[in-house]
């Protein structure tokens, strides 16, 4: 690990003829920094299956998170769903699961492989 | 001796006469380059993906997932780089509510939990205290993880979710001593302003205690000399060397001591991998003991050629790439083009530090017409070599297969 300091670069820099020539970057540089996300274009297909996994899925992740799986079977589907509800609290019960893994396999089975 | 196909690049400007000459042998085939190509094919099912040139801060990246972002770097973009751009650095966010604001006047990085007292730093502050600089590559847990097989699902990165920086910053030991640490603290837990969904668990990591002060583990103020991009974690994030990204907290705002092991989610579920020594199981395999991943294993990747190349037969071609040591220094690079039975070395460009992407190089000729393909293996200097088997576990973390590369002469 290279280690500057500083203070000690702080002096070279008073003593040298060449002052420009810093180890690093004093942090003054800080600006406040504001960004803007582009415009999503990932959709779901205007199917019953699309039209399901809008209302559970994509209020948290964007859709290309389900088109860009591999293929699942519908137990692993079974357990990924389980998990977003389990884990992170996805706005979904139980009782939907069902639902939403039967569109899972039929959107994998209907978009090709991307 | 080396065999005949092999010449290692003896010095930098050789090496770059030569690519010259193996570049005009390439004959197709070989990566996407520049901002007119739209399309990559990663090179499994499913891996045509999109570049896009939309995202803000950065340059072209393939995008895996739109919100919350996943961009990976083209493998094209750290080609003869040993430090990767700022504006190509891959991307990866847990939750969609990120920052996308820092106003660097009321920002403050707060350090509570077992300590002597509370603290809250401005970035002033941490600029005050010693500088530090490290060469570090970021690697994320998952990175080549739709190259599993079987196919595991999660993030299905290519190899790109990886880069090199010059990070400068400040010791996480210098900062957690201004609020001191208690005595019998046990873990040091980071996050960031990144916030969950309601009721899901905060992202956050922690490190064992003397891991967070061993003097290596910073705080980065800088990234390859300018600001980190805000999708990096403007304006500052922890460096954790020779360990996998998911430490690496971005947007670091909080620093709590523990007394105890760390039960959030992010440690004590997500991010396992098996307690074996290889951190494979068989595929399918459930309910083995695991352990919170940790350190970066040896890799090396091809960079100037695909994995199917076309190069003029009794030419010689040039190839290279870069080398990582993971949790110690690169110690050698070398090519088979029999499967593994001769290695012979590859030439090893300046070193910049142990924790850092190393180039390799070598020029390879007199082909003649067929197919063949060229193996790069990483060994580090604990003397950890890239295996040819692949491992699998359920999460698709830790993949460092040897690469290879399918060469047709003709």
């Amino acid at each position: 690990m290279r280690v500057a300091i500083l203070t000690a670069t702080v002096l070279l820099a008073g003593c040298s003829a060449e002052p420009d020539a810093p180890l690093a970057k004093p942090t003054g540089a800080f600006q406040p920094v504001s960004i803007t996300l582009p415009a999503e274009t990932a959709a779901l297909p205007d199917t019953p299956a699309g039209t399901t996994l809008s209302q559970h899925c994509t209020a948290c992740h964007s859709p290309d998170f389900l088109t860009r799986q591999p293929p699942l079977t519908a137990d692993k589907w079974q357990a990924t769903v389980t998990k977003m509800r389990e884990a992170y609290h996805a706005p979904i019960s139980p009782a939907d699961e069902p639902a939403i893994v039967a569109a899972l396999v039929t959107l994998q089975g209907t978009t090709s492989a991307r | 001796m080396p065999p005949r196909w092999l010449n290692p690049a003896p010095d930098r400007r050789e090496a770059l006469t030569l690519l010259g000459l193996g570049g005009a042998s390439l004959i197709g085939g070989g990566l996407a380059t520049g901002a007119a190509a739209q399309q990559v094919d990663l090179g499994f099912a499913g891996g045509t993906r999109q570049l896009s040139g939309d995202w803000p801060q950065k340059g072209s990246m393939i995008v895996l997932r739109e919100r919350a972002p996943l961009l990976e770097t083209p493998m094209s973009a750290m080609d003869g780089e040993v430090f990767t751009p700022n504006d190509r650095f891959f991307v990866r966010w847990h939750y969609q509510d990120i920052p996308t604001a820092v106003d660097p006047s009321t920002f403050r990085l707060r350090i509570g939990g077992a300590v002597q007292r509370r603290v809250a730093l401005t970035l002033a502050d941490l600029a005050r205290l010693p500088r530090v600089e490290i060469a570090a590559v970021n690697q994320c847990s998952g990175n080549s993880r739709a190259l599993f097989s079987p196919r595991v699902p999660g993030a299905q990165w290519g190899d790109g979710a990886i880069g090199n920086a010059l990070w400068s910053g400040v010791r996480l030991r210098d900062v957690l001593d201004l609020a001191g640490v208690a005595r019998g603290a046990a873990n040091v837990r980071v996050s960031g302003l990144d916030r969950p969904p309601p009721g899901a668990p905060w992202f956050a990591k922690s490190l064992a205690l003397d891991h967070a002060r061993d003097g290596e583990v910073m705080i980065a103020l800088a990234m390859n000399g300018a600001p980190l991009p805000m999708l990096n974690g403007y304006p500052i994030r922890l460096i954790v060397p020779g360990w996998y990204s998911t430490y690496w907290v971005k947007a670091l705002d909080r620093i709590e001591v523990l007394m105890g092991e760390d039960d959030n989610y992010w440690m004590a579920k997500a991010y396992k991998i098996p307690a074996t020594p290889d951190a494979g199981v068989q595929p399918g395999a459930k309910d083995f003991p695991t352990v919170p991943i940790n350190r970066m294993t040896p890799r090396a990747f091809f960079t100037n050629v695909d994995r199917a190349t076309k190069v003029v037969a009794n030419d010689p071609f040039y190839v290279r790439g870069l080398a990582m040591g993971g949790a110690s220094a690169v110690a050698r690079v070398d090519l088979s083009m029999d499967a593994g039975k001769t290695w012979h070395a590859a030439h090893l460009g300046p070193d910049q530090g142990k924790y850092g992407f190393r180039l390799w190089e070598a020029t390879i000729g007199g082909l003649r017409p067929g197919g063949f393909r060229l193996w790069a293996r990483c060994t580090n200097a604990d003397g950890q070599a890239q295996s040819m088997d692949a491992i699998w576990n359920p999460g698709g973390y830790m993949r460092s297969q040897i690469a290879s590369v399918a060469v047709t002469a003709a």
